[in-house]
């Protein structure tokens, strides 16, 4: 009998000894697998506009607990194709979704193609390009921003007088959207003249050219891009214009704010770059959730200007909140 | 022990297989009613833990948040005892120039990091001084700021500032909250109103409102219990760009903590005023972080009722393996008893209704052995009674005594006789050789009687006489050969032998009852009933043929000899009956159950 007892001890520690393993195994096997990635491929201007799009990006990863590279596209050496490089750097480290704000279409269709070669998906911050491959994009509205513009610096013009528009260099489609939205809106005031075909770089020397060529006979100057606002306020102060001469401008930098709060520029139409890396963050975690992720996303703008851009609400908006 | 009672036709299905063993049975009874049992006790527990685990994590919330209030209470009181202390450095004697509370002012800042700045305006709206130094923004727009028109509205009086961007100095734009009150000062002999503004980050806020614990995603908010905005939020950037929410409606109304539901997430509401300051905290703790989740305790649950399932069949199996073991073991020797083998013995052990059982059990097989031994003991009694009869007719005295006869005859020279003799000692011999049959006609008895009685007829010198009659039914029966013999012997020798007068023995057969009765009757010297009685039952069966009889001369042991062998054929009935009367005579009656010979018998 007692060897019959031991015997039924012994299966029945065997028997544990399994459950044991099992249990062991199982919570082996529930161990994730490397997390797949989401990239965050800096532009190659650097700007608060590109510091707020990744703060936004890294409070929505702390939030979904994904993973976020940064790459910086300013490495040396890498020539205009810097954005580019990054991307190709982020795939090799296993990235499945890019978000980028594009420095341009080119640059944009060669990492859309990489990408799409090693399985990774593209959001786009920003602006929308008519680009292949490219799962979702974030952006403003912005020919509904122009018109935004136009209207105000018609407002600013009590509809009557010349306005110059210094426009961008660059090809994207977004400012040539914003181009035709402020056109558009102040074609609407007869007495007010448009002067286009101007139009800057992001490099100040160029900007500050371009804006004193316009400037001289001008009562309004609508800026398409940061730099040339920046120039355009720069060069009425140098000139002591600043009472004469309206500017209405896009983006929300400090040293744009700064002026708008001097009274320099009149009026901002300002874009949230911290939404849009929030929002770029929440639809590639979808993409990687194998979720749907929306086509387009489009991001609210709002217009500032020395008065309201204390008012409460604008506060959040125009200033990061940093500890 | 527990029996499951079941439906009829379930039963029948489970006969059917081979669920209706009693081992299954165990295995299935007890582990239904351990599951049943800890599934019940289980989910009592289950009711009981939960409801507590709530209450205790209500209750950890409530500290927590009392704690973070109480510490937010004392940075408040803090910062309050700081503006007094730079109140003190800066405006005593209302002498604020000079290096000397410029140093000072610079060491207070020093030892804490989460002031800004300290500025001082008049009442116009106009710098007096600042700490840093810096140049104030020409648009700044002091009067125009909520903290300056609080600091007016309420003379002596610190107010707190809802968070809002600094914007009175180039260079930055800070998200702080300002601490600011309208103060009177003597200057120059003349009192003058000026505003103090204290600004400060919000480093230590963020730092005892992130050391909290409510779970793992909990997290506390300030909000302002005038308007509900919101003072501090660890994730102030996505409230403020509308990417999140929070239900300040409610928790501005709320008194007590209340569980609300924010997109599907059970979220545990612990508020707190703080005094002083008109501020409230608000604690969210998510109910499936602070609470065991039902799932997980239920997951928790069916691993234990698994695991002792597998528990309890391995025990039942155990406990049924020792019912069946012992009753398996009875099969075996019983099977063995069903081929014969019955030298087998079951061990008196196990459970008492097993030894019990066990024990009947070998004392039945005793008993059939005893049986069986009786049966082969008889069998060979048998025998040894037929070896015995069939001595008594070749008795070699008997041969010896008719061979004298005719040898005496032949010497008188009557060749008649001596034929007769010889013819009748032949065929008294030939029937009881008779092929080595133990049983034979009547006929043939009889006619092996006839052929006794001649030759003893002769020997005697025809000293008495002889019938045989027999109807043909008795004489178609079957008898045990060689009955009749002794018991003639017996007559001649004890009853005619000496009798004076001619004697006569009278033998019939008959069939009286579906039993064939001999009946030898001789008119010889008789005996007394007890002597008759001691013929048949002077001593047992088997041993007592070998004892001396009554009568001395070893004829008592034949009588007997037939008798027992008569009853060994066919039973206790039959046998032998006497009765005799001295000087009268003897009757003996042979009864046996009357079988018909069988025409073509071995």
């Amino acid at each position: 009998m007692n060897r019959r007892l031991a015997a039924a001890c012994g299966w029945l520690s065997l028997l544990l000894l399994a459950a044991a393993a099992s249990g062991c195994a199982g919570a082996a096997s529930k161990e994730k697998p490397a997390e797949a990635q989401i990239a965050l491929i800096a532009p190659q201007r650097s700007g608060a506009l590109a510091d707020s799009i990744r703060l936004g990006a890294e409070a929505a990863a702390k939030e979904y607990g994904s993973q976020l590279l940064y790459m910086d596209a300013n490495v040396s050496d890498s020539g205009e194709e810097g954005q580019l490089k990054a991307a190709q750097r982020a795939i090799a480290l296993g990235a499945s979704v890019l978000l980028l704000d594009p420095d341009s279409e080119q640059q944009l269709r060669l990492i859309a193609a990489e990408a799409g070669k090693a399985g990774a998906s593209v959001v786009t911050l920003n602006d929308t390009y008519p680009v292949e491959g490219v799962a979702s994009s974030i952006s403003i509205n912005n020919r509904e921003a122009g018109r935004m513009a136009g209207e105000a610096m018609a407002e600013l013009l009590h509809g009557k007088g010349i306005v110059s528009l210094l426009g961008s260099d660059s090809a994207a489609p977004g400012y040539e959207q914003r181009e035709l939205g402020v056109v558009e809106a102040l074609g609407r005031h007869k007495e007010i003249t448009v002067h286009t075909g101007y139009s800057c770089g992001s490099s100040p020397d160029g900007c500050a050219e371009a804006a004193r060529l316009l400037m001289e006979q001008a009562d309004g100057v609508v800026a398409l891009q940061e730099q040339g606002v920046l120039s355009t306020a720069q060069e009425t102060v140098k000139r002591g214009l600043s009472s004469r001469v309206k500017i209405v401008g896009f983006g929300s930098e400090v040293p744009q704010l700064e002026l708008l709060q001097d009274g320099i520029i009149d009026i901002l139409v300002v874009q949230s770059g911290f939404n849009a890396g929030y929002l770029g963050m929440q639809q590639a975690h979808e993409l990687l959730e194998g979720g749907h992720a929306d086509r387009t996303v489009t991001l609210d703008t709002k217009v500032v200007n020395p008065d309201s851009m204390f008012w409460m609400d604008n506060q959040k908006l125009l200033f990061p909140f940093v500890k | 022990m527990f029996r499951l009672e079941m439906p009829g036709w379930i039963k029948q299905k489970l006969r059917k297989s081979r669920v209706s063993s009693i081992q299954s049975i165990v295995i299935w009874s007890f582990s239904i009613m351990i599951v049943v049992a800890i599934t019940t006790v289980a989910v009592l527990l289950h009711e009981k833990f939960s409801a507590s685990t709530e209450r205790s994590a209500f209750l950890a919330a409530r500290q927590t948040v009392d704690q973070v209030s109480y510490n937010l209470e004392d940075y408040i009181s803090g910062m309050a005892g700081f503006y007094r202390a730079i109140e003190v450095n800066m405006l005593k004697n209302g002498e604020w120039d000079g290096q000397q509370v410029d140093k000072q002012l610079d060491t207070l800042m020093g030892s804490r990091d989460d002031i800004v700045s300290i500025t001082l305006f008049d009442s116009g709206g106009k710098l007096l001084k600042n700490r840093p130094a810096a140049a104030l923004r020409p648009s700044a727009n002091a009067t125009g700021q909520g903290w300056f028109q609080a600091a007016v509205r309420v003379p002596d009086h610190l107010s707190f500032s809802l968070p809002h961007i600094q914007n009175l100095y180039k260079g930055s734009y800070q998200w702080v909250v300002s601490m600011s009150k309208r103060i009177t000062v003597v200057r120059d002999g003349r009192p003058q109103e000026v505003i103090l503004l204290v600004d400060m980050n919000f480093k230590q806020i963020d730092e005892l409102c992130s050391r909290i614990s409510l779970g793992h995603r909990g997290y506390a908010y300030i909000i302002d219990e005038g308007a509900g905005n919101i003072v501090y939020h660890p994730q102030q950037q996505l409230i403020y760009m509308g990417l999140k929410s929070e239900n300040v409606e409610q928790a501005l109304v709320a008194s007590s903590d209340y569980v609300e539901d924010m997109n599907g997430n059970k979220r545990l509401i612990t508020v707190k005023s703080v005094a002083n300051i008109g501020w409230k905290i608000i604690g969210v703790s998510y109910m499936d972080d602070i609470l065991t989740s039902r799932e997980e305790v239920n997951r928790y649950l069916v691993r234990v009722v698994a695991g002792v399932l597998v528990l309890v069949v391995l025990v039942s199996m155990l406990l049924a393996m020792s019912i069946v073991r012992p009753i398996k073991r009875m099969e075996r020797t019983m099977r063995a008893v069903e081929r014969g083998n019955f030298d087998v013995e079951l061990p008196v052990e196990g459970p008492l209704e097993v030894e019990r059982l066990s024990r009947r059990f070998n004392l039945m097989i005793h008993k059939i052995r005893q049986l069986m031994k009786q049966i082969v003991q008889e069998q060979e009694s048998k025998r040894k009674h037929e070896l015995e009869a069939l001595q008594a007719q070749i008795n070699p005295h008997f041969l010896y005594n008719t061979l004298n006869s005719v040898v005496r005859m032949a010497a008188m020279s009557r060749g008649e006789e001596v034929v007769t003799m010889i013819t009748s000692l032949s065929k008294l011999f030939r029937i009881s050789l008779s092929k080595g049959q133990n049983v034979i006609s009547a006929r043939d008895e009889l006619e092996h009687a006839h052929h006794y009685l001649v030759i003893q007829q002769m020997r005697f010198g025809r000293k008495f006489r002889f019938s045989i009659t027999a109807t043909e039914e008795a004489e178609a029966c079957m008898t045990p050969k060689i009955v009749l013999q002794p018991l003639i012997e017996n007559a001649i020798e004890h009853g005619l032998e000496y009798s004076v007068e001619e004697g006569t023995i009278d033998i019939s057969a008959d069939v009286v009852d579906g039993m064939l009765v001999f009946r030898i009757e001789d008119n010889g010297a008789g005996m007394d009933s007890v002597k008759a009685a001691l013929l048949l039952h002077g001593a047992s069966v088997p041993d007592g043929g070998r004892e001396p009889s009554a009568t001395g001369k070893g004829s008592g042991v034949a009588v007997r000899n037939i008798h027992d062998r008569i009853r060994l054929y066919y039973g206790a009935p039959y046998g032998l009956e006497f009765k005799s009367e001295l000087e009268e005579g003897t009757v003996v009656w042979v009864r046996m159950p009357a079988i018909k010979e069988v025409d073509d018998h071995e």
